[in-house]
């Protein structure tokens, strides 16, 4: 087999696991997104103790390595579960890996999307109350609005910061764009190390752009309404 | 509208999640129990260190480990054993946490480990620190690195163990090296070796290197082991894992004396690395 022909091979191979990552960052996103809309929601109502909770949940989900997290999520949850009676669990990697991607872009974004509700200015819910909008209506219709291109380009940057994490989901055995790096690297005893490495670089900067333009999209579309 | 849909999203994704995590627990609780008596023992391995073990082309685990552990699989007939290609501290704190049974990652034996899990007392094979050098360089042994320029050593592993250990049973010898967490890969440290910006490389021998000089032609040669490491497959600490230490006793004792474990050696390691015991 020439060089040239292993290249192509390795980049189909590149190809066929790149879903995982986009999967993985689809559906952490997803979750992460909805679970930070409550922790924000929790810690702007200022609840005594959940608050604090949600407080501390942000800070530790923001402050430990992700894979610490991805080895917290794989190794720890089938333990501490049934030590709290909720039965016996085996996590999947996949599981695993989306769950700790979530629960860590959950503390990300809950700090971006808090700064961004408390930048919209007190006389602007002063001006829906005395016009007699109930909270939801308000919620959606004035301070929404107002939150979102705020919220954008921290939205953008932890959605960046996410993709960057995926790279270290092959550690529990997902072989994905970096674990086929990291395979075809093994198996050839690091010959063409940084050749691959420049291939994984380009595609994780791409997947960076076409997010980050996607986001830009958003922020224009906001900003026009 | 739009407010509902995203709920209902939201709400399908968590269902599907939990869900997706349940069908998991029945697969897998289902395949330890079984109904045969048979016990599935969940072994954790590396996946990208040839030739010890890695995950092949077809997505196979393979290696000298693997396939040692599939012969064990052979001849101890109460157990199967499932292979699992992760990174070796995900392999570690699995095996601490009970989530893989056993752990085959070339592992020698020491106090820490003896109390963190079990260890069976025989070995599976053997970690040679050898010594590799250019053809021409007349170097034959260690004593001969005195004032040679010897590629820096991992402050970490068992390879600057053995390096310390020789030096201080021979303190008439003075060695010069640096300590560092070079990450280069083996084949580009042959080449160093190879071009003369070293004149001597100390590591284990289980990374391939007599394909690596073959297939890249380099005039390098490693020398005799300056130490012979036995390795041990590591088994979760409980109480009904003992009996699976027996058992392990017991197989790699027969596939031994058998000749399997050198004939898995040379195919893997292309040579046998129990001849200099």
């Amino acid at each position: 087999m020439t060089m040239e022909t292993g290249m192509q091979e390795l980049l189909m191979e590149f190809l066929k696991t790149l879903p995982i990552n986009i999967i993985i960052i689809i559906l952490s996103a997803a979750l992460g997104l909805l679970f930070a809309v409550l922790l924000t929601f929790v810690r702007l109502k200022r609840i005594p103790v959940i608050s604090q909770l949600a407080d501390l949940y942000v800070s530790f989900a923001r402050s430990v390595p992700g894979l610490i997290l991805l080895f917290i999520a794989y190794f720890g949850i089938p333990k501490v579960l049934p030590l709290i009676g909720l039965g016996t669990y085996v996590i999947s990697p996949m599981h695993a890996a989306i769950i700790s991607m979530g629960f860590y872009h959950s503390g990300y974004i809950s700090e971006v999307f808090r700064p961004a509700y408390l930048a919209v200015e007190k006389s602007q819910h002063e001006a829906a109350d005395s016009l007699g909008y109930t909270p939801m209506q308000k919620f959606f219709r004035i301070i929404l609005p107002q939150m979102v291109p705020v919220a954008l380009p921290g939205y953008g940057n932890a959605l960046v910061y996410l993709i960057h994490d995926t790279s270290l989901i092959f550690a529990i055995g997902i072989v994905d764009i970096m674990g086929t790096a990291e395979l075809s690297i093994s198996r050839s005893y690091g010959i063409n190390q940084i050749l691959i490495y420049f291939i994984i670089a380009l595609m994780f900067s791409a997947m960076c752009f076409t997010t980050d333009g996607l986001v830009r999209k958003l922020e224009k579309r906001v900003a026009i309404r | 509208m739009k407010i509902k849909s995203i709920l209902v999203a939201a709400s399908v994704l968590g269902l599907s999640l939990l869900t997706a995590c349940n069908s998991t627990v029945n697969k897998s609780q289902a395949e330890s129990t079984g109904d045969s008596g048979v016990r599935t023992i969940k072994v954790a391995t590396g996946h990208t260190s040839k030739p010890l073990s890695w995950v092949d082309e077809n997505g196979e685990v393979t290696g000298y480990e693997p396939e040692l552990i599939k012969e064990l699989d052979k001849v101890l007939e109460d157990y199967e054993f499932e292979l699992f290609g992760v990174e070796d501290s995900a392999g570690e704190t699995g095996l601490a946490t009970g989530k893989y049974d056993m752990l085959a990652g070339g592992l020698g034996f020491t106090e820490e480990r003896a109390e963190q899990y079990i260890i069976p007392s025989e070995s599976s094979g053997r970690a040679l620190i050898k010594i590799y050098v250019a053809e021409d360089s007349g170097i034959e042994s260690i004593q001969d690195l005195v004032g040679k320029k010897i590629s820096p050593l991992s402050p970490a592993g068992a390879t600057y163990k053995s390096v310390k250990d020789w030096e201080e049973e021979n303190p008439e010898f003075k060695l010069e090296y640096d300590l560092a967490d070079v990450g280069i890969p083996i084949a580009d440290r042959l080449k160093e070796v190879a071009t003369g910006k070293y004149d001597a490389l100390f590591y284990p021998s289980s990374y391939g290197q007599i394909e690596i000089i073959e297939d890249q032609n380099l005039p390098v040669v490693g020398l005799d082991p300056v130490k012979i490491i036995p390795t041990f497959f590591m088994i979760h600490k409980s109480e009904e894992n003992e009996e699976l230490k027996q058992a392990i006793d017991e197989g790699l004792k027969e596939l031994a004396e058998a000749g399997v474990l050198s004939e898995l050696s040379t195919e893997f390691y292309a040579e046998d690395v129990f001849q200099y015991d």
